[in-house]
């Protein structure tokens, strides 16, 4: 039935809907099931990111995608045709679906120069060798790795290898790009460059594309959306800075950056607002969905930064904010240069606090106030 | 129902390609049901003449075949030869593997492949090269020896040191078993973690400790399989027991059923086929542990010759087990090679070299008899169409199971190396009985010799494929998928460029060993159907050692450039990446 898929406009390049996949299990176990019932979207120009720990599908899903792996159900469409349904059994081959992939091992055919690698996409398409070689010295020049068309994979650094891998999945001007975790090879400082450049070249070649990661800083940094995968589910979908501020679960809180959490209950709930009771005694939380009533359980999150630390005595030091505050005691104090972690005993309750790293100068043993700004206090639902 | 989710999400049990490549698989089909029959087939004849020749159990056979007195004897002599060699070839192999790929004796990554060197000299070349050095009157080193010897005052006589002998047939049966130890060894050793001898000898233990106590015992199991193996390969092997063991007056099972065929009228082959399937069960129930116990080492990896840090340093020590690695090269190959060449340039064989003498009479006289020319003809087109075939069709089927993958792509590996578990000889009996008469009639023809040397060539073809077709990492094909490939476009330009080293190196050395092959050929080939291992048979059997050497120099000499490209195809040339899958 086709209708369970809403019309879609121009701007519509992936429609996933209700996908699910299952690997078959060997004798006498039952199957293992890797996504289940996943509905994602992806527009033009955008960049969706899938972020989450191994084995929560994300790859999987990549691969459904791109036609490497066959689900059991649901429905995919690729800038308007539809690739795969279960339904009306269509199955539409990784060769015919037109995108483009980084993989995660940079998958450059070893045998192939460079130029031959990047010119593959190109070669049965009909278009004539001059243009072929047009488009192929291009993008190479585009990404920076001009003048090496004639070397072999196996003469370049990890990071030429990953431009050319990435110059392969763009020469095609395919209508998505799928990325499977293609930085995950290259050390840190080379990482945060190609990072860097990707950015770049998505904002002048406005490629649309999904990105497998599992790294939480690479996914902020790259995302347009970004999509939170737990247990073959999609758990949170939204741009980068509602995941971090408005972290829908306790998992994505968790997952995306660092996070302080109260465990509690809802005292009362007047318009948008509640009281809940935790260990730290009743604590105020504005920004409330509807549905929340007095006597649920849940969590009280703060993250490490918003934390406010002051040496006591120093009231006039206390930032503007208002809040309750506290007294804690400072059991480890981490310098790491931008800022300063530190680990406190709030009232028995242990409590991390991110501080400017200029500005601090707390030690172990020393007595701080501590004010949790009421702004930032959330309730996240068990 | 609980769903699990485990962090090592498996790959997918069968790739969508394989659903679409189903209409090309009639092909692929035929030809796995054309491989099962010749492999098969012989082996079934084999059971069914042996329990009921004719139709009706008849067990009388049975006990005329065991009571025979001389068939005790060489049970016995089997069995001591295949404990010794054993016990011989499983550490001098394991220690040079340890040598090879675990301390600084290595030199270069060529010097992995040295002691697998004896692999692809055919046994029956370095036997006959072996018996022109050591035989006790005419040898080159033998004879310098015991008059030496003599000449110091030592009341030696020069049956004391005749490699026609117990202790000469041991040591070229070890010669030879070394190299197959070795291959199982070196990789169980190339997938061991290094800190686990770096810990050891961070606590002190010295080198020897160091190998004793922690690099052995972490590759017990490849250990167990090569000594299994060992064991297997010694009791099938019959060229060198034909050769030496008949001069030294010492038969062995394979011997023994050879001279059932050959050597009694009418031929006794019901009682060659009655040992035949007992041999072809205490093999195959050693080979399924054998597999059994190789399976729990684990996944070696040979790939990746790139850098390997940390070898053991060996020190002073590092040039004396060069040295050892070098002189087992030596023994097996270049003396015996030697010896075969000087022989076949000498007018007649004798111990002193006179160069004014050397000359090619021999090869001539060689090239003049009709026989002759038949058996190189024949043998070299046997080995072209052998290797061709086999690799082939293993190459074929290596595909088309990564294509299944899971326990089908299994079974496949299986089936493939059956012939391992069943020695030449026996095998070569069950296909005499299967195909020789009615209803295909093809006893003394070049055909049945194809038919065996198909089947007997499989595995080789087939370890060689897998492995090729193993290294070519999955994202590489799959990103030929993406980037609008057909499967014919993807397995032309990616698959077969990058498996086509391995194919070729498998190739070679299945032509070398089928060129000397002497095993199967021993009950196939005749004067209809003349092949080099017959020839060396004849010529042995008729003394006219000029005409043996010219023979085994040829196939020495073709073995050697054989090798040369195993190990210039072998070489791996774009590993960095091929090899670098996840």
């Amino acid at each position: 039935m086709t209708a369970a898929i809403p019309p879609q406009g121009n701007d519509t390049i992936v429609r996933v809907s209700h996908l699910t996949k299952t690997y078959a299990g060997g004798k006498g176990r039952s199957g293992v099931l890797a996504i289940s019932d996943v509905d994602l979207t992806v527009r033009r120009g955008e960049l969706v990111v899938l972020l989450g720990p191994s084995g929560c599908g994300k790859t999987t899903l990549l691969r459904c995608v791109a036609g490497l792996e066959k689900p059991v159900g649901g429905e995919i469409q690729i800038n308007g045709r539809t690739v795969f349904s279960s339904q009306d059994k269509v199955y539409v081959v990784p060769e015919q679906r037109q995108i483009g992939m980084m993989f995660q091992s940079y998958a450059l055919w070893p045998h192939m120069t460079v130029f031959q690698n990047v010119a593959y996409p190109l070669v049965s398409t009909g278009i004539d060798k001059d243009t072929v070689r047009s488009r192929v010295l291009d993008v190479l020049e585009r990404l920076g790795v001009g003048g090496m068309e004639q070397r072999f994979p196996s003469e370049l650094s990890g990071g030429q290898q990953q431009r050319v891998a990435l110059a392969r999945a763009l020469v095609g001007s395919p209508s998505v790009i799928l990325f499977d975790e293609p930085l995950s090879n290259i050390d840190a400082k080379v990482r945060r460059k190609l990072r860097r450049e990707l950015r770049e070249l998505k904002a002048q070649a406005g490629f649309s594309g999904i990105y497998v990661t599992h790294d939480q800083e690479e996914a902020m940094e790259l995302a347009d959306t970004l999509a939170v995968m737990e247990n073959g589910r999609i758990t949170q979908l939204a741009a980068a800075r509602e995941v971090y501020e408005r972290p829908k679960s306790i998992y994505v809180a968790e997952f995306v950056g660092e996070i302080n959490r109260l465990q509690g209950q809802v005292e009362s709930v007047s318009t948008m607002q509640a009281t809940v009771s935790t260990p730290l005694g009743s604590l105020p939380v504005s920004g409330l969905a509807p549905s929340v009533k007095a006597g649920d359980a849940g969590w009280v999150v703060i993250r490490p930064e918003r934390v406010a630390v002051a040496a006591t005595g120093t009231l006039g030091a206390l930032p503007p904010e208002a809040g309750p505050r506290f007294t804690g005691t400072v059991q480890d104090a981490i310098y790491f240069g931008a800022k300063q972690e530190l680990h406190l005993d709030v009232g028995g309750v242990p409590m991390t606090a991110w501080t400017a790293g200029t500005a601090s100068t707390a030690r172990h043993g020393d007595v701080v106030a501590v004010t949790l700004p009421a702004a930032s206090l959330q309730w996240i639902p068990a | 129902m609980s769903t699990v989710l485990d962090t090592t999400v498996p790959p997918a049990p069968h790739s969508p390609a394989a659903s679409r490549i189903s209409a090309s698989w009639l092909l692929p089909l035929l030809l796995l049901l054309a491989l099962c029959f010749i492999v098969f087939y012989p082996l079934g004849t084999i059971v069914v003449r042996a329990i009921a020749p004719g139709g009706t159990v008849d067990w009388s056979v049975w006990a005329t075949t065991l009571k025979e007195p001389s068939l005790l004897n060489a049970v016995r002599n089997t069995a001591l030869l295949a404990t010794a060699t054993t016990c011989l070839a499983v550490p001098i192999g394991v220690f040079f593997a340890w040598l090879i790929e675990r301390t600084d004796a290595r030199w270069g990554s060529l010097s992995r492949l040295l002691p697998v060197i004896p692999l692809l000299l055919p046994p029956v070349a370095m036997a006959i090269g072996w018996l022109f050095l050591a035989d006790p009157r005419a040898g080159f080193i033998a004879r310098p020896l015991v008059s030496g010897l003599q000449a110091l005052g030592l009341p030696i006589s020069p049956e004391h040191i005749a490699i026609q002998s117990w202790p000469g047939m041991i040591f070229l049966y070890t010669l030879w078993g070394v190299p197959h130890v070795y291959v199982i060894a070196a990789a169980a050793f190339s997938g061991l973690d290094p800190s686990l001898e770096e810990a050891a000898r961070m606590f002190g233990k010295g080198r020897l400790r160091c190998f004793l106590g922690v690099s052995l015992p972490a590759i017990r199991h490849a250990v167990g399989s090569a000594a299994l193996l060992c064991v297997i390969s010694s009791i099938g092997l019959y060229s060198i027991a034909a050769l030496i063991g008949s001069a030294a007056r010492i038969e062995v099972l394979s011997v023994y059923i050879y001279r059932l065929l050959h050597f009694a009228y009418p031929p006794r082959t019901a009682e060659a086929v009655i040992l035949g399937l007992l041999l072809m069960v205490l093999i195959a129930a050693m080979w399924l542990l054998q597999r059994r116990i190789a399976s729990r080492t684990g996944h070696a990896q040979i790939g990746g010759m790139g850098v390997r840090p940390n070898l053991l340093t060996l020190g002073v020590w590092r040039w004396p087990a060069r040295v050892l690695v070098l002189l087992y090269v030596l023994f097996t190959s270049i003396l015996p090679l030697l010896a075969l060449v000087i022989v076949a340039l000498q007018p007649f064989w004798r111990p002193q070299i006179r160069l004014g003498d050397l000359s090619f009479a021999n090869f001539a006289e060689f090239a003049a008899s009709d026989a002759a020319r038949a058996g190189l003809w024949n043998s070299s087109t046997l080995a072209i169409c052998a290797s061709t075939g086999a690799v082939l069709a293993a190459g074929l089927i290596a595909i088309i199971a990564k294509h299944l993958g899971g326990r089908r792509e299994k079974t496949l590996g299986v089936v493939t190396k059956i012939p391992t578990a069943v020695p030449h000889i026996v095998f070569a009996i069950g296909v005499l009985i299967a195909f020789g008469f009615a209803p295909f009639h093809l006893n003394g023809t070049w055909l049945i010799l194809l038919v065996a040397y198909l089947a007997l060539y499989l595995p080789t073809a087939s370890i060689a494929t897998e492995a090729s077709v193993q290294q070519v990492g999955n994202q590489l094909t799959e990103a030929s998928r993406i980037f609008g490939a057909s499967p014919i476009r993807t397995f032309r330009s990616v698959q077969l460029p990058l498996i086509m080293p391995g194919l070729a190196a498998g190739w070679a050395s299945i032509f070398a060993l089928a060129l000397g092959e002497l095993n199967a050929a021993a009950i196939l080939s005749g004067p209809h159907n003349p092949v080099i291992g017959y020839l060396i048979l004849s010529s042995f059997d008729n003394g006219t050692y000029s005409q043996l050497a010219a023979i085994g120099s040829l196939i020495g000499v073709v073995s050697a450039v054989a090798v040369s490209a195993v190990l210039l195809l072998g070489r791996p040339r774009f590993t960095r990446s091929a090899s670098a899958t996840t």
